[in-house]
């Protein structure tokens, strides 16, 4: 065993005598015990602070933080779609002789006792006119298939909206707008669904232009305000103008400037956004957006509970499988359901926690600003206004067409504010290349290493592990050297005892110079 | 290349053993082992390394002889090998030096000490001068990168629960009119301020009738003519009015005489005329029972109106105007009904007010020569606070308007809120009573979902009768706010108005800074005069506290709008010298170079909220319902909370919410790292390179003290000798 140890020592040092790392050769050639030691504390100390370095900067590699560039482009764009809804969604009159619920409904709400059968309170307070308002969410789907079905005229169409309308200063009319359903608002108008219109200038100018009218007295009694309400995205979004929307009053010129952003982040383990941009549910089917992921998460939940889907979010079209929560007599049991699960304090349902809805990679948005003056000004006249022009609902309500107009139109500006817009974009802050050069950095300035340096360790390692396996049959051999060697050192030894020896000699005749170097004692003077 | 020789020349073949039998053979033996002691550490290792070596990896060495040869130059006299020890000091530094050119772990200088000839050499010195310049560039531009503390901002797209600000609601009107006059200071106030308006209409009729004057004195037929035309203009425009009057009531036509300068006693004394300002008339004149708010189809350019038109009129000239009728309908005057009524004891009884207020009172208000109506209004609302601050915060409140009474309506998240509890009183001295919703810091309420109704929404009634006549506006002013933020709603709030349903659509954002010595920002909690106690640091109430500090320092007392410092009373609305000071240095301050005296630095933690704005006519027409407490027909409470009652909507546009937050871009491990690389890119020196440096500088500082003290001594000697 002690041939084996020596031998395995003669492979370390020799190791030290050719490696490129720093300070190891130092420890194989110093010729004494404390300069062996301040070398192997110096190399200690230096790998220390190595792995220090190394872990801050693992730990810095780890947080996948990013970048974000914002930059300013101007170039010509789409002009966006813009859906336009009356906040009235269903004709009074009209209702009422269509469909008998709605009906009783109306009656219910205008008589000024309780109704078991609709749950309005008594007395004539917010909670009914919001009960009542739950009842026509309810209802909304039957009546939109009364509405496109039977023909019946209960919802408001474009010629009940639109007065006059212009686009890049040139007209537009019915072909340009397509009908679109919602059940909080009914009907509503989208111009540019397909992306047909685009805009190159800023300005009110060279936007959207309309002249519409609100009429009050078609209102249902628990509708509170009069206008309507504006919804502005991209063309493959599904508005929500009761989440997203604008309102604009009867009286003024509403004006919308519209700015564009576009934002590309980054998915995990960046962030913790999603790339996918279609969302397939059971019951939705469409662009992935996190208002329309949190609607069929909820609409999952509602068939889950209460045993039947909810009109007023979107289903799935096999009505075998589903029931609607319309459906008679166990409505108003269906409503409770369905208002305990919608509601934000309840504790059954949590969208947030309870709904995996990621906000997704790609985000363009637009950003809307709304200012208002009035209008007609007291010096215009409408068209219909001129002496012997068209009848209209003035002549029935016994006042003037101006004052009518004032009462019941709006104007509706929407417009690019600025042709540039800004893209904000995510990028690593720090990626794997980085990494392995701060590390590379390190790993030179304390150890003075390279992956040469790491190979020489793998060579080292075959050659313990090579010495290993042969170092039996290289016994003899070893022994025989070590004789040859001892060998050897006795006739240094008799070497050095001979120049002793000369030495020796030396230093007598340097002695024997000195003697002859005395100065003589000074002669005595005869006095 | 520099460590084969010595290993290849002592390899030890079987036929090398006879050789040591021969004298050569005792001189290579003596070359080896003073190199052994020198290089390796055991005197038996290098032959086992060497035979190792030599039967695994390595070939024998073409420079073998070539090597020897090379040894032997290193030896002297022939016979004895290299001792360190023997050899001259000057020789013995080249010695050291040499071997640390054999041994260093830097590039470049193994290369200068094993160059054959001085072209060798100087081309190897400039190299690395070369190398060295180059590095020291790099190594300076590091250094200079990370001395910039440069800063990253980071922005981050959170999808969370964002938690629901405090939304502060004012009345723009801030003390009832009812309640206010009950005060001596100010009702003086106020009688000045009607004076003055009074007299900066009156200026301007002033200039035409004297325009007329001049006419008259220059042209004889022309003065007909004006005379005339003015004859035709005696009548003016009719307005309703109040005064005192004496009804006889044994007389059949209903009619009464009025008494334009006496003040009523009670309403039986008081009547409705029908008054005329150019000729100060007021006929005909009625019980109040007996007039009507109604509206008429025409009236003249003199107000006078009639309910119906006369038959034959266009339908395009039939109006619906706004007007008062007598009950009889015989005689009605154009009048908006919500328009206030003239008081004849007023109109006629201004010097009364004037002999209350001495001239250094009306000196002190400040208006002056104002003849400009918004300058005015302005002028009394400060004076307004400034008498206000002389009350206490208790009396301050009861004037001004409940909680209950400005809020009839309010819900959150669907659900309707604890009015009493949600709202916090706060007095402000613009607006006097706001009310604070989310005010409590240790209940969190948030949003679940983004949309008006999951936001709050709450109906307030402003009660526009009782306005002070400093109020422009009918409306309501709303801040959006953290909690732990002072609201400041004159500074950073919204308008709102009457008869319409707002929509405020917030997105949040949340910004984090870095301090010094990146950036200039005051950590939490950071300064130690803040004014307004308990609240967070903004910037907007540093900038307030150096402006109170300023001017409690150069005038003696304390600016009312803002809260006192070491209970300074604040500056009196009627002392002269006390207004003219706090006006002059108010100016000096908001100069260009004024705001450079207070450092006001932004906050390291922010939450800032951005609106959108919307509204839309409320309630419609079609809404039946009883709101609040109206306890009239539904079409006359509709057309109440129009004129007196505002709806407001506050929720989240987005339920994400951007978080900005700055990071150090060079951080000192990135710096390491980059001089690591230079250094090794440019030298190959590492850490450990540097200690051998240092033992190298150790070595010959050793050797030269030593040198020097051998000297020393054998001088001594010398003199010894010299002197025996």
């Amino acid at each position: 065993m002690g041939v084996f140890w020596t031998g395995l020592k003669y492979v370390f040092t020799d190791f030290s005598c050719w490696t490129s790392t720093h300070g190891v050769p130092h420890i194989g050639m110093a010729n004494a015990r404390w300069l062996r030691a301040f070398w192997i504390l110096v190399v200690v100390v230096s790998i220390a602070l190595f792995i220090w370095q190394f872990i801050t900067l693992l730990t810095n590699y780890l947080s996948f933080s990013v970048n974000t560039e914002t930059t300013l482009q101007f170039a010509e764009r789409t002009f966006p779609t813009v859906t336009i809804c009356h906040l009235n969604p269903w004709k009074l009159s009209e209702t009422k002789s269509v469909d008998p619920d709605m009906s009783a409904l109306i009656d219910a709400y205008n008589s000024d006792s309780s109704s078991a059968q609709f749950g309005l309170p008594a007395s004539l307070t917010a909670d009914r006119q919001q009960q009542a308002s739950k009842w026509t969410l309810m209802y909304s789907e039957r009546l939109n298939e009364k509405q496109y079905n039977d023909a019946a005229d209960i919802a408001y169409s474009y010629d009940d909206m639109v007065v006059s309308c212009t686009y890049n200063a040139k007209t537009c009319n019915i072909t340009d707008f397509n009908d679109f359903y919602n059940p909080s608002y009914g009907n509503c108008l989208q111009f540019n669904t397909d992306g047909m219109y685009s805009s190159s200038r800023a300005g009110p100018l060279y936007g959207l232009r309309m002249v519409m009218r609100t009429d009050q007295d078609t209102y249902l009694p628990w509708t509170e305000a009069s206008g309507v309400i504006i919804d502005i995205h991209m063309q493959d979004e599904i508005p929500y103008p009761d989440v997203f929307g604008y309102f604009a009053p009867p009286g003024t010129a509403s004006s919308l400037g519209v700015s564009y952003v576009q934002t590309t982040r980054l998915s995990k383990p960046y962030g913790s956004c999603t790339t996918k941009t279609k969302l397939k549910t059971t019951h939705y089917t469409g662009t992935y957006t996190v208002e329309a992921c949190f609607r069929s998460c909820m609409q999952e939940k509602i068939i889950a509970s209460c045993g039947c889907y909810y009109p007023a979010y979107s289903h799935a079209s096999n009505t075998t499988q589903y029931v609607s929560c319309d459906n008679g007599v166990q409505t108003l049991s269906n409503l409770n359901c369905v208002d305990l699960i919608n509601s934000a304090d309840s504790t059954e349902f949590d969208v947030l926690t309870d709904c995996d809805c990621p906000q997704p990679c790609e985000i363009d948005s637009y950003g809307v600003t709304v200012s208002t003056a009035q209008w007609p000004s007291d010096s215009y006249v409408p068209t219909e206004c001129n002496p012997g022009g068209p009848s209209g609902p003035w002549d029935a309500s016994g006042e003037s067409c101006l004052d009518w107009y004032k009462a019941n139109t709006i104007l509706i500006e929407i417009y690019y504010e600025r042709m540039n817009f800004q893209v904000l974009t995510e990028s690593p802050a720090y990626t794997f290349v980085n990494f392995i050069s701060d590390v590379g950095g390190q790993v030179g300035l304390f150890l003075g290493m390279s992956i040469i340096s790491a190979i020489e360790y793998l060579v080292l390692i075959f050659l313990v592990f090579f010495y290993c396996c042969t170092h039996k049959s290289r016994r003899a051999e070893i022994e025989q050297l070590e004789m040859d060697i001892k060998k050897a050192k006795d006739d240094v030894d008799q070497v050095a005892e001979k120049r002793k020896k000369h030495q020796k000699a030396n230093a007598e005749l340097y002695e024997m110079d000195t003697a002859h170097d005395i100065v003589p004692p000074k002669p005595h003077s005869n006095d | 290349m520099n460590r084969n020789p010595r290993m290849s020349k002592f390899q030890p073949n079987p036929r090398s053993r006879s050789r040591f039998q021969d004298e050569t053979d005792l001189r290579s033996l003596r070359s080896f082992k003073t190199d052994f002691s020198n290089y390796l550490a055991s005197d038996t290792n290098f032959l086992n390394v060497a035979e190792i070596m030599t039967s695994y990896a390595y070939g024998e060495s073409n420079n073998a002889h070539e090597k020897e040869i090379q040894c032997d130059l290193l030896t002297e006299n022939g016979g004895i090998e290299i001792d360190p020890t023997r050899l001259s000091y000057r020789e013995r530094i080249r010695w050291h030096l040499q071997q640390f050119c054999y041994k260093t772990s830097s590039h470049g200088i193994p290369m200068l000490g094993q160059a054959p000839n001085s072209l060798y050499r100087a081309a190897w010195v400039f190299l690395l001068l070369i190398c060295a310049i180059q590095f020291i560039n790099q190594a300076v531009a590091v250094i200079q990168k990370y001395q910039k503390m440069d800063k990253i901002t980071d922005i981050q797209l959170k999808f969370d629960t964002a938690p629901f600000p405090a939304i502060t609601l004012c009345n723009l009107n801030p003390y009832k009119d009812s309640v206010i006059r009950s005060h001596d200071s100010i009702s003086k106030i106020l009688g000045v301020f009607k004076s003055v308006m009074k007299k900066a209409g009156d200026s301007s009729s002033e200039a035409l009738e004297e325009e007329e004057e001049t006419e008259y004195d220059m042209n004889g037929i022309t003065i007909q003519a004006k005379r005339k035309k003015r004859g035709a203009g005696e009548k003016g425009t009719f307005e309703p009015a109040n005064s005192a009057c004496e009804c006889d009531e044994e007389d059949g036509s209903n009619e009464c005489e009025e008494r334009s300068t006496e003040k009523p006693s009670g309403d039986n004394d008081m009547c409705i005329c029908a008054f005329d300002r150019q000729t100060n008339d007021a006929w005909p004149c009625h019980r109040k029972e007996q007039w009507t708010n109604t509206t008429c189809q025409t009236c003249d350019e003199h107000y006078l109106c009639s309910k119906k038109a006369k038959k034959g009129t266009k339908r395009s000239e039939l109006k619906k105007e706004p007007c008062i009728c007598e009950s009889k309908g015989l005689f009605c005057i154009k009048h908006e009904h919500a328009a206030m009524v003239l008081n004849l004891w007023e109109y006629f009884g201004d010097s009364e007010d004037f002999s209350e207020i001495s001239t250094e009172e009306r000196e002190a208000l400040g208006f002056g020569n104002m003849t400009d109506e918004v300058a005015i209004v302005t002028k009394a609302k400060e004076n307004i606070i400034f008498a206000m601050s002389a009350l206490s915060e208790e009396q301050r409140i009861l004037m001004s308007q409940a909680k209950h009474n400005l809020i009839h309506k309010c819900s959150f998240n669907g659900k309707p809120c604890d009015i009493d509890q949600d709202f916090e009183l706060v007095a402000d001295p613009t607006f006097g009573n706001c009310f604070v919703f989310n005010h409590d810091r240790e209940i969190f309420k948030s949003s679940v979902r983004a949309g008006p109704q999951y936001g709050l929404r709450v109906m307030l009634f402003v009660n526009a009768s009782d306005y002070l006549p400093t109020s422009e506006a009918v409306g309501i002013r709303l801040t959006i706010h953290d909690k732990d933020d002072f609201p400041f709603p004159d500074t950073f709030g919204y308008s709102a108005p009457t008869g319409y349903i707002s929509s405020f659509g917030m997105r949040m954002k949340k910004m984090s800074r870095l301090p010094a010595p990146y950036g200039d920002c005051v950590e939490d909690g950071a300064t130690s005069n803040y004014i307004y106690k308990g609240y967070a640091y903004s910037t907007e109430g540093c900038y307030r506290t150096c402006f109170q500090e300023l001017i409690i320092d150069r005038c003696g007392c304390s600016d009312p709008r803002f809260p006192s410092i070491g209970g300074v009373q604040p500056c009196q609305v009627f002392n002269k010298n006390h207004r003219e000071c706090l006006e002059k240095h108010t100016h000096q301050i908001g100069e260009i170079h004024g705001s450079f005296k207070c450092r006001c630095q932004q906050p390291c933690n922010q939450t800032i909220y951005t609106t959108s704005y919307s509204e839309a006519i409320w309630p419609s027409q079609a809404l039946n319902i009883s709101l609040g407490q109206c306890e009239k027909e539904a079409e006359e409470c509709n057309e109440e909370y129009k004129e007196n009652a505002a709806m407001l909507e506050v929720f989240y546009e987005a339920l994400n919410f951007e978080v900005l937050s700055e990071s150090e871009a060079y951080g000192i491990v990135k710096m390491m790292a980059d001089f690591g690389g230079h250094l090794g890119l440019w030298s190959g020196v590492s850490v450990m390179t540097c200690c051998e440096f240092v033992c190298l500088a150790f070595e010959l500082i050793y050797m030269a003290i030593a040198h020097h003290i051998n000297q020393q001594r054998i001088r001594r000697r010398e003199n010894a000798a010299n002197e025996y």
